[in-house]
């Protein structure tokens, strides 16, 4: 094409201005797209609505909603005493139950064993007492002898 | 009856008199006795399982006690028990 445009008369480097004029004209009749309209400096304005809150009035909440978690955290701080306190007073009831129950169990352990160590003692005391006893007479022979008597006298004077 | 079988309850007994028989004259407390036992057989011992065993022995009249005059109950080993320990 530049060699066309050479035998014209037409210099090389002309080349790019006319191509750049055509292209610029066909853009202008908008032969190669839409043509683009130019942005106008217009101010945008967004009209508030009656609905939303100011922000003094926004402010305002956010003050309330502090308070309020304020009261909370103290009512959360006194509830958390209350149910430590609680807990602290149910652990030391419950320890001392279970000092008065093990010494309850272990005094009766104590005084039965006392009781028992007593029994056999007097057990002892009286198996002792009978061994003696039973070392030193002979109830069967006795026995013997008073029923040999009793039967010589019923021999001698019949009934 | 079961526990009449428990080895431990039948070392207990045994230990118990081997306790009473050292020095035998002279009488111990039970907390001697179960410091006593405590050493012959490692420790561990309970004051339930101790006091079953000398009861065990006392109703075998291989042990005696008496009261002193604090109130204190002591025990003894007797002729029996020294006798049972040597067989």
């Amino acid at each position: 094409m530049i060699g066309i445009l050479a035998d014209i008369g037409i210099a090389p480097e002309m080349v790019g201005t006319i191509i750049a004029t055509i292209i610029i004209g066909l853009l202008g009749a908008g032969y190669l797209g839409k043509k683009v309209s130019d942005v106008q400096r217009v101010q945008l304005e967004i009209p508030l609505r009656d609905k939303y809150l100011t922000r003094s009035e926004f402010l305002e909440f956010k003050g309330d909603i502090k308070s309020d978690i304020r009261e909370m955290k103290v009512l959360y701080e006194k509830a958390l005493t209350f149910a430590t306190d609680r807990d602290e007073r149910a652990a030391t009831d419950l320890k001392n139950l279970g000092d008065q129950l093990h010494k309850r169990i272990s005094d009766g352990d104590e005084a039965g064993a006392e009781r028992r160590r007593t029994i056999h003692e007097e057990i002892n005391r009286n198996t002792n007492a009978i061994t003696r006893i039973e070392a030193h007479t002979n109830v069967g022979r006795d026995l013997g002898k008073l029923g040999a008597a009793i039967m010589t006298l019923a021999k001698k004077e019949p009934v | 009856m079961a526990a009449n079988f428990n080895p431990l309850t039948i070392i207990l007994r045994v230990k118990v008199r081997e306790a009473l028989n050292f020095s035998p004259g002279y009488p111990k407390t039970e907390a001697m006795v179960l410091q006593i036992v405590n050493q012959l057989v490692g420790g561990g011992v309970d004051i339930q399982e101790l006091r079953d065993a000398m009861e065990w022995n006392l109703t075998h009249r291989f042990i005696r006690s008496e009261k002193d005059d604090d109130k204190q109950v002591l025990w003894y080993i007797t002729e029996a028990g020294i006798a049972q320990q040597r067989i």
